[in-house]
């Protein structure tokens, strides 16, 4: 246990602002305000995930609207469709499309891969669209071609969150010449707050992948709608959030690992429709993404106190609510009600 | 696998089987072929090497490795040969000295692999279960059959001015592509499913950088891809960077030692 509590301490010691280079300011805020006050309310109205009209009807209106379509967003020519556990896909391996829509129909993933691979050009890294510009070619994208899909109500706000560039960097190997390092896409995703709570986890996110001039090749969005079906959860305090977490995290560790808070997201819980129990409420908590650094070979390190480390990063979320509802697909919640650690199926393989 | 054309977009019978009767959990794949210096034909052959747990706990647990590996050798395996799954108990052998064992990096065309990963000062490291045992890139050279090495392991492709001192004694022996992270790739429940979604894109013969590139991405977790390759220069090197698939890596000769000017990379950077 005090292993667990010494994570909590160094979280908030070691956050790093330099990870949210590309995020903004919203994001930035969202974290500012978690750490220091977690969701920042006493209270919050839990809400219901919508079930969306099916993943067949959805899937079939996609690819009639682009049908005819000669731009980089298509699903022009033939294509092979797939059931899979999660979802339905259409795939155009010629022509390189795909589409996917996911559970219920409530999440929607696009890519046109030929057009991106060819349409990829380089730019120098410090040409790269700004994260303002990015922003106008998402909300230009959201209003013409997801008008109707991503909506947003009269009790939400839709916020950019993040900005992320594809680059392509070499150098040679006789190290003649510094790396050269250039830019071959970029990706915004916008997120949603709902009665001024932010959605926190894969839902409530539409994402947006453009070429370098500003052309779009792919989206992504889990976007579901939100009802409030009464009555309201105490939220926890951060002092409460944090012992939590000590409590709940799936990760323990000793206090010669270095643990690195990359980001500490508080509001309204939704993995998205691929981990969603449909029988739970969409409920407060906290997102921990963290990295932990410690010895991986104690000779380089002892010679050199930054040499020889190694590296892992994992997830936990806490929740933020005083009394939690049981949620099948919510790790720590599950562990809370269970005592047990959520896995997907999967064994040691044995030893060679 | 249900083919479907367009003439037949207006029959909506797929949907309604689809939706009510199930009809199935199918997959649409390309196969892979095969590499092989023992000139064996067909499928390509792929090995996975993962550990989730430590010796005395040298290093920390990771608590979703298995699955994500599973996951990886069930969706791969619709399109290429699975030879063996180990964990890494011992596995610094097989990892670096490949003529010495029977089953190593090198006796197969595609092998992923999951543990903890570190960038050391000149090389990149692979811990293993074994107690202060990793598997360091400097002393592995591969390329006989190996065609891409896939690690879901923090740091190993870091973008800093050793890259290039890292990677190159592995890429020497005629290596492809290498796909792995230049900082935090995460374990978790959310992200199990990342080599399942890498080994689906490059079912459909997506270039491997956009198949890894995409397989990590994730609206929650902020996974870092990043993938490299070689070159005998520049242009060829983003050539092969971009348009190396799966099924046509075969029509990029292997770049061995002097003929290798040039080595270049992809990350999803923030």
């Amino acid at each position: 246990m005090n292993s667990r509590k010494n994570i909590s301490i160094l979280t908030l010691a070691l956050l790093s602002s330099s990870a949210f280079a590309a995020d903004f300011p919203h994001r930035r805020e969202l974290n500012a305000r978690s750490l220091a006050v977690g969701l920042g309310v006493s209270s919050v109205m839990p809400l219901v995930r919508t079930a969306g009209p099916g993943a067949p009807a959805v899937l079939e209106r996609f690819l009639s609207r682009w049908q005819q379509s000669t731009t980089s967003i298509t699903t022009a020519g033939d294509y092979e469709l797939t059931q899979e556990d999660t979802g339905l896909s259409a795939d155009n391996d010629r022509d390189g499309w795909s589409l996917k829509v996911s559970g219920d129909g409530t999440a929607v993933t696009y890519r046109n891969w030929a057009f991106h691979d060819a349409h990829s050009v380089p730019i120098d890294f410090a040409q790269r669209p700004p994260e303002s510009t990015l922003e106008a070619w998402g909300r230009r994208f959201l209003d013409g071609y997801l008008g109707t899909d991503v909506l947003v109500g009269p009790n939400e706000q839709l916020y950019p969150l993040s900005a992320r560039y594809d680059t392509f960097s070499y150098q040679p190997t006789d190290l003649s010449a510094p790396a050269v390092d250039m830019v071959i896409g970029n990706v915004v995703v916008f997120t949603r707050a709902v009665n001024g709570v932010d959605v926190v986890g894969g839902g409530s996110k539409v994402a947006v992948f453009f070429e370098n001039d500003g052309t779009p090749y792919g989206f992504d969005f889990d976007w579901p709608n939100y009802v409030t079906p009464g009555g309201s959860m105490d939220v926890l305090s951060i002092d409460e959030i944090n012992a939590q977490d000590a409590l709940l995290s799936d990760y323990q560790f000793d206090a010669s690992v270095a643990v690195d808070t990359r980001l500490f997201e508080c509001g309204y819980f939704d993995a998205g429709i691929q981990f969603h129990d449909a029988q739970a409420l969409i409920q407060p908590g906290c997102a921990y993404q963290r990295t932990a650094t410690f010895v991986g070979d104690p000779d380089l390190y002892a010679a050199d106190p930054t040499d020889g480390l190694m590296q892992t990063g994992f997830v936990d979320v806490v929740p933020a609510a005083r009394l939690p509802q049981f949620d099948q697909f919510w790790p720590q919640v599950y562990y809370a009600f269970s005592g047990e650690h959520l896995r997907s199926a999967g064994d040691d393989p044995g030893q060679q | 696998m249900l083919k479907h054309k367009e003439a037949l977009r207006t029959d909506f019978l797929w949907l309604i089987c689809i939706a009510i009767l199930g009809c199935g959990r199918s997959s649409t794949s390309t196969p892979i072929p095969s590499s092989s210096t023992q000139g064996v034909t067909g499928a390509a052959p792929f090995g996975t090497g993962c550990q989730q747990t430590f010796q005395n706990n040298w290093q920390a647990g990771l608590g979703h490795v298995w699955s994500l590996c599973s996951k990886w050798n069930s969706r791969f395996n619709a399109v290429a040969d699975w030879k063996w799954y180990y964990n890494l108990d011992g596995g610094k052998g097989w990892w670096e000295q490949p003529s010495g064992y029977g089953n190593n990096l090198d006796t197969v065309n595609f092998f992923f692999g999951s543990t903890h990963g570190g960038a050391f000062n000149g090389t990149a490291a692979y811990a293993m279960w074994n107690v202060n045992s990793s598997a360091k890139t400097t002393s592995m050279r591969l390329g006989n059959n190996l065609d891409v090495l896939s690690t879901y392991s923090c740091q190993t492709l870091k973008t800093d001015n050793q890259i290039v001192a890292r990677w190159l004694p592995v890429m020497a022996g005629g290596l492809r592509y290498v796909t792995g992270s230049h900082d935090t790739v995460y374990d978790s429940y959310w992200t199990d499913g990342s080599a399942e979604s890498f080994a689906n894109n490059m079912a459909h013969s997506h270039s491997i950088r956009s198949s890894w590139l995409d397989g990590l991405w994730n609206l929650f977790v902020k996974n870092d891809a990043a993938v490299m390759t070689v070159g005998t220069n520049a242009s060829d090197c983003f050539n092969r960077l971009g348009n190396m698939t799966a099924q046509n890596r075969l029509g990029f000769p292997r770049r061995r030692d002097g003929a290798i000017g040039y080595m270049c990379w992809t990350t999803r950077h923030e």
